[in-house]
């Protein structure tokens, strides 16, 4: 297997929503994160990928094969959706069962099989009772191990660690980092960069269906730091300190509100890193006390909405 | 087979619910009731106290003539008899043959004919039919709905296994409430030829079952969110209303062939089989005929409705995350 994903000028419309525009990636075998904010194609580009959508102009290929309606393809591919849908009168263990019955398990090897991937994700405790008797993150736990019951090859999934606890968090976590390092394939969508980091360093951000950029984390990290970001600075003499900002040439704007110390002085910049650094010369040169620093937006969005910008040409 | 045999326990397995089981119960009770409540009310007609008890008096009449010469204000309540009735009054054996004409049990050797129309009726007609709606139109909405259709949808042939497994779960909660509903209630009334009465009804049952099984099916597949209702209309027009039709346009329709079935294969009067009326309502065509138009229209309409859950994008998407 050369190729994983294949997608060529992939566009995906549904009556007048523009689900995917115009994508075109190729991708080798390997763990990948597909990051977006909400609404931003991931869920759309998924469903292309396990062929419950055909794409209105394009061609998509997923192990070499087209997945629409592929049930051949179908044996080697695992996922698990961002929403729950499980049959909720019927115990975990049953389900996962059936499901591999239909996968084409003799039944006493798909039963058996289906205890051990509830085991993996550690629900042996609760896979005799009735999924309605579940808590949130025992569902999550539950979709996962319907994802690896029959042992694909690429596995699919769809913000697999939203609802869990930290420590639900960190076992689903370690276990598909050690999918992803078995060798076997993994893309995972996500609106959450740490979430997706911790399981692979490879990155797809996509937004509005476009797919706007491809990379490693630090890669990913080092954009975040370009992005022209909003921060708030709190320290003894903002007027002083804006002063010297405004020298800096990826300053966009500066502004204070009041003229009290416990009023901030908010810095648009184009380059945040560069900001950091030079208030690490001003501050002391000035001689003022820095009470507190933030950033007043979300630095994925600010991301998505910087490369959007780069992609309709207004940065 | 075992993907389709494993789909159907499973489907089965999971439609065993209390609601489920009540309204089977509901259903099947239908052919028992309906048959038993009208024997008893032909029985109680039949009981001599009850009619010397209803006889009118002779002094109806009387009162009715005398009536008529009083001021409208004034009259009593006119006794529900027109002239005939109130002229004949008087005659009591006449007024007897009357009433056994109107109200009175039916002559024996109708019997199987009558019991026959109303089991089926109310057995292949209406309970096996609106148990499998209840069962069958929802298929594909119900996975919808409750979001699980995309966990069978990436397994291999897992969209046609499942639609096959609730087919013939349909198909069976059909046929059962249908044939203890007729069982039963051909035991609790009385007729000669009950047996073949009995196996016509099975037979009828099953062809019902698995034609209109096959039919809800394709139409839930075609509009899944209003499914119920697509059935429902589609049963009023074109079962009820098109299929009642004295003309051409009711052989279409899964009624006509069960009633040409049932006038085959029933002990039914020489009157009623030949009679001109009820030739429109069956026609002529033998029951090989018929049965072959049933599968053929089962099978295509459950070809259509796997087909179309197959090839439909369902798309599993989080609202409005698409």
């Amino acid at each position: 297997m050369e190729t994983l994903i294949r997608l060529e000028e992939v566009t995906k419309i549904y009556g007048t929503v523009l689900g995917v525009n115009d994508v075109t990636l190729s991708l080798p075998p390997g763990g990948y994160g597909l990051l977006g904010p909400n609404g931003a194609g991931k869920s759309t580009l998924l469903n292309l990928l396990i062929g419950q959508l055909s794409p209105t102009r394009g061609s998509v290929s997923v192990m070499g094969e087209n997945p629409r309606g592929n049930n051949r393809l179908m044996k080697h591919i695992g996922f698990c959706p961002a929403y729950e849908g499980m049959y909720a009168r019927v115990s975990g263990l049953d389900w996962i069962t059936y499901l591999l019955r239909l996968q084409g398990h003799p039944r006493k090897a798909a039963r058996e099989r289906a205890a051990e991937c509830l085991e993996m994700v550690q629900m042996q405790h609760a896979m005799e009772k009735w999924i309605s008797k579940y808590s949130r993150g025992m569902r999550q736990r539950t979709k996962l191990a319907q994802a690896i019951a029959h042992d694909p090859q690429f596995l699919i999934l769809d913000e697999p660690l939203s609802g869990l606890d930290p420590v639900g968090r960190s076992t689903v976590t370690s276990f598909l980092k050690k999918w992803v390092d078995g060798g076997r394939s993994m893309l995972i969508a996500s609106h959450v960069l740490h979430e997706v980091e911790a399981v692979t360093r490879s990155f797809l951000l996509i937004s509005d269906g476009r797919l706007l950029a491809s990379g490693t984390a630090s890669e990913v990290h080092q954009m975040l730091l370009q992005v022209p970001m909003e921060i708030q600075i709190w320290c003894s003499d903002p007027r002083r300190l804006a002063a010297s900002i405004v020298t800096d040439t990826h300053t966009h704007t500066v502004s204070i509100t009041g003229s009290g110390a416990e009023n901030p002085l908010t810095v648009s910049t184009a380059n945040a890193a560069q900001l950091a650094s030079g208030l690490n010369t001003w501050i002391p040169e000035a001689g003022i006390t820095l009470h507190r620093l933030a950033t007043s937006d979300d630095s994925l969005q600010s991301l998505f909405n910087a490369l959007m910008k780069i992609h309709r040409g207004e940065m | 087979m075992n993907k389709l045999i494993t789909s159907f326990q499973y489907e089965l397995r999971r439609t065993v619910s209390s609601t489920r089981v009540l309204w089977w119960i509901v259903l099947s009770a239908f052919p028992i009731l309906i048959p038993v409540l009208l024997q008893w009310a032909w029985n109680r007609d039949r009981t001599p106290d009850f009619r010397e008890q209803n006889r009118p008096q002779t002094n109806i009449a009387i009162e009715i003539e005398r009536s008529s010469e009083l001021p409208s204000a004034r009259r009593p309540r006119r006794p529900r008899l027109d002239d005939a009735d109130s002229f004949t009054a008087n005659n009591d054996d006449e007024w007897r043959s009357r009433r056994r004409g109107r109200r009175g049990p039916p002559p024996e050797e109708y019997l199987p004919t009558i019991w026959s129309v109303i089991f089926f009726v109310t057995g292949p007609s209406v309970c096996c039919a609106m148990s499998v709606l209840l069962t069958a139109a929802p298929a594909v909405a119900s996975e919808i709905e409750q979001r699980s259709w995309i966990y069978i949808a990436t397994r291999p042939y897992g969209i046609q296994t499942m639609m096959l497994g609730k087919y013939l779960t349909a198909v069976l909660w059909g046929i059962t409430s249908s044939i203890i509903g007729v069982s039963v209630g051909l035991l609790l009334t009385e007729s000669a030829q009950r047996l073949q009465i009995w196996q016509t009804l099975v037979g009828l049952s099953i062809c019902s079952a698995f034609a209109y099984a096959a039919v809800y099916m394709f139409l839930g597949a075609i509009l899944p969110r209003r499914a119920m209702v697509l059935c429902v209309i589609y049963t009023a027009i074109a079962e009820i209303i098109i299929g009642s039709f004295p003309a051409v346009i009711n052989r279409f329709t899964v009624q006509y062939r069960l009633r040409a079935l049932l006038v085959e294969w029933a002990p039914v009067s020489k009157e009623f089989r030949s009679n001109e009326a009820v030739d429109w309502y069956i026609g002529e065509q033998g029951s090989g005929n018929h049965l072959v138009w049933l599968a053929v229209l089962t099978a295509i309409t459950l070809t259509l409705a796997v087909q179309l859950a197959q090839r439909r994008e369902f798309a599993a998407s989080v609202e409005g995350d698409l």
